[in-house]
């Protein structure tokens, strides 16, 4: 009877996948609040439970700003998540603090990093390698594009869905907003052509920056690490471009909402007709300008050298994870799906030829934005990224008000090399 | 008897006494020792000695925000104890109104910050009813909050209207205390309305004005919330107090030991201040 029933149990678990006998995961993911994204990376990991029985999620989100204090609070404590949504930025300081797991190509399906960079548009994994070595994938690999609203356009009599319109010279784009801007009886400004976001966090200000640096020739740092940002060629930069605005009465602070929920309140509301976003920003505005919003490339300072901006919002296994294989199994299955991403979160991936797929072609300016990818470069790379870039919003706010630009961008460079104890 | 009373005073004061060790002094000596080291809560604090310390003196951010930080103080203290003063003397001589009155200006202690702070964003905003009335008024809309030297006054105009409320009614309480036979003495003696002020109410008033003095110091040097939701400090740092600074180079920059080292610098001022205050309040005992 004992034997019978042994051999009942051994033929039983013969039909049985070999999963079910492996011991329950349970895989914590962190990541910040955007419920699209939330939304989307559950029903992810709903399918994958599916086919990995095994395999249980917990997931778990906070706004930006907390997001990062909270990840720091947790991997001081021993207790960081499995996989963690990190902006490419603070690669630097996380690989170098050991808490980012080096890539599992084999718990992923490939063989080595050049097998893996072949599933991606160029460059889009530079962000995430240190050292030679691959630390996390994409999940919202971007860069900015202009976004012009048609309507206000169309009442200036300027059709901006003919490319032949578009501002390809920050001088064009300048004078277009000017043409496009509207002022009340008193000659206040009523509505925008284009403005910077103002008020916000380092990160922002240099999302519109760094293209613009590069256009110029600008380095934040030289090659030893001390600061040139107060260079002739960032001057300049700063000078044709940010102060520009504001010295020619175009836009500036004290014309923009600032709202850090919102970065873009005044275009999406419609009391401006200008400003430069990423692929993300449509499900922002407001329902008039959701109808009438045409995108094209950002401007240069030399059409036949283009410059853009390329950043990661990544996602990525710790060092911590006691599941790092199942953790890198589950991010490639989950990154795998650039389509459902952009369909669903706005989020572009990166995956090779993501431009074609059947949701980019549903996307407004996707084409624009897959070029515009082609000719960015990541931030420059530093473990004291955030006081750095602190100090250069400290330097623009500063000349913002009429103050010198060299003498602002003076001052952040001391700033900057003092935190980098140069 | 008195032992057994000892017993039970200590028995009913531990719950106290552990909490506050756990949650006060614990955090305060850690801060102490983080200061000496650099931390930044993803791997083990560095012992770099007096570095923290010794930084201070060459850090722009940090003497930049001990300046604010003084100038915010001292511009909101004087006039805020003025007028607490002077509403506080009018409301003790309102007779049947003064309970109204006095409900009035205590209402803004009792609102929560942040909503004080987010309605004060939004009467200073750009478009806001403060520059419709100044545009009424045929003037030019000011930048409150996006001008380095009107965005520290917009802070300071805002604590008037707040801080004053709170120490009005502490001014009050000292009023509705004086003894009346020095009052009734300067009747007879013929004294006028100013020099009844000047010789007998504010000198009877000493002991009051001096804790609202402590009070508004300590308050305004730990000021958090109005600068960080209307300004975080900006714009270029003319609002960075040391608070603010603290609260981004912790959380922010993840740099424990460096914001432990302002918090030292923070808690030293205020503990003098505090020292200031138990030696006025023993010099009024001894009096």
């Amino acid at each position: 009877m004992r034997m019978g029933l042994t051999a009942a149990a051994a033929s039983l678990a013969a039909l049985l996948p070999l999963s079910a006998f492996a011991e329950p995961v349970t895989l914590t993911i962190w990541h910040h609040t955007y419920p699209p994204a939330e939304d989307f990376i559950k029903q992810k990991a709903a399918e994958y439970s599916k086919t990995h029985p095994d395999v249980s999620f917990k997931f778990q989100s906070d706004p930006h700003g907390d997001y990062e204090v909270k990840l720091a609070a947790a991997i001081a404590a021993g207790e960081a998540p499995d996989l963690i949504n990190v902006l490419d930025y603070l690669y630097p300081k996380f690989v170098a603090k050991g808490i980012l797991a080096e890539a599992d190509y084999k718990a992923m399906g490939v063989t080595s990093l050049d097998d893996m960079k072949a599933l991606y548009s160029p460059g889009a994994l530079d962000g995430l390698i240190e050292n030679g070595k691959l630390y996390g994938l994409p999940e919202e690999l971007n860069t900015f594009a202009l976004f012009m609203n048609k309507a206000h356009f169309a009442e200036v009599g300027i059709d901006v869905t003919d490319k032949a319109n578009w501002p390809k010279t920050w001088d064009d784009l300048f004078a277009l907003a000017k043409k496009v801007e509207k002022k009340d009886a008193s000659g206040n400004l009523e509505r925008l052509g284009f403005n910077w976001v103002w008020g916000l966090d380092g990160f922002w200000y240099a999302m519109e920056y760094w293209p613009i640096l590069n256009q110029y020739g600008c380095k934040v740092l030289d090659d030893s690490g001390k600061a040139t940002i107060n260079s002739p060629e960032c001057v300049a930069a700063f000078t044709d471009t940010w102060k520009r605005v504001v010295t020619d009465g175009i836009g500036g602070p004290d014309y923009a909402t600032v709202n850090p929920v919102n970065a873009l309140q005044d275009f999406s509301d419609g009391r401006q007709s200008m400003m430069m976003a990423g692929i993300w920003s449509p499900p922002l505005f407001g329902d008039d300008v959701k109808k009438n919003y045409v995108v094209a490339p950002i401007p240069e300072k030399n059409p036949n050298d283009q410059h853009t901006l390329l950043y990661n919002y990544s996602m990525t296994v710790t060092a911590a994870s006691k599941h790092q294989d199942e953790a890198w199994a589950f991010l490639r299955f989950l990154t795998s799906d650039g389509d459902g991403y952009l369909r669903h979160t706005g989020y572009v991936t990166g995956l090779k030829d993501w431009q074609t797929s059947p949701a980019a072609k549903d996307t407004i300016g996707a084409d624009i934005f897959a070029e515009q990818l082609t000719h960015g470069t990541y931030f420059w790379r530093s473990l004291t990224w955030g006081e750095e870039g602190k100090a250069i919003k400290d330097a623009i706010e500063q000349f913002a008000q009429g103050g010198d630009v060299k003498e602002a961008l003076d001052a952040a460079a001391k700033q900057i090399d003092f935190v980098r104890g140069k | 008897m008195e032992g057994m009373r000892q017993r039970w005073a200590f028995y009913l004061l531990l719950p106290t006494v552990l909490l506050l060790a756990i949650f006060q002094l614990y955090p305060v000596l850690y801060a102490f020792y983080i200061s000496f080291h650099t931390y930044d809560m993803m791997s083990p604090p560095v012992f770099v000695g007096l570095g923290n310390y010794l930084r201070l003196f060459s850090d722009t951010q940090f003497l930049n925000s001990l300046w604010v930080t003084f100038f915010y103080v001292f511009w909101t203290i004087v006039p805020v104890i003025i007028l607490s003063f002077f509403l506080a003397l009018a409301i003790s001589r309102a007779g049947s109104l003064g309970g109204v009155w006095r409900l009035l200006i205590y209402l803004p202690s009792v609102l929560p910050f942040v909503s004080v702070a987010l309605v004060w964003k939004l009467l200073y905003n750009q478009r806001g009813p403060v520059n419709d009335i100044l545009g009424e008024l045929g003037m030019q809309a000011i930048p409150w909050l996006t001008n380095s030297t009107w965005a520290p006054w917009a802070l300071i105009g805002m604590s008037w209207w707040h801080a004053t409320s709170y120490y009005t009614i502490i001014f009050l309480a000292g009023f509705l205390f004086l003894p009346k036979d020095p009052f009734e003495a300067a009747i007879i003696d013929g004294a006028s309305r100013w020099q009844t002020l000047r010789l007998v109410t504010i000198p009877l008033m000493k002991p009051t004005i001096a804790l609202v003095v402590v009070l508004a110091t300590v308050n305004g040097l730990k000021a958090f919330v109005f600068q960080q939701v209307l300004t975080d400090g900006g714009p270029a740092n003319a609002t960075q107090i040391l608070t603010i600074l603290i609260y981004k180079s912790a959380f922010g920059y993840m740099e424990m030991g460096r914001a432990s080292t302002y918090s030292i610098v923070l808690f030293t001022l205020v503990m003098l201040i505090s020292l200031i205050q138990i030696w006025l309040i023993q010099e009024r005992r001894n009096a």
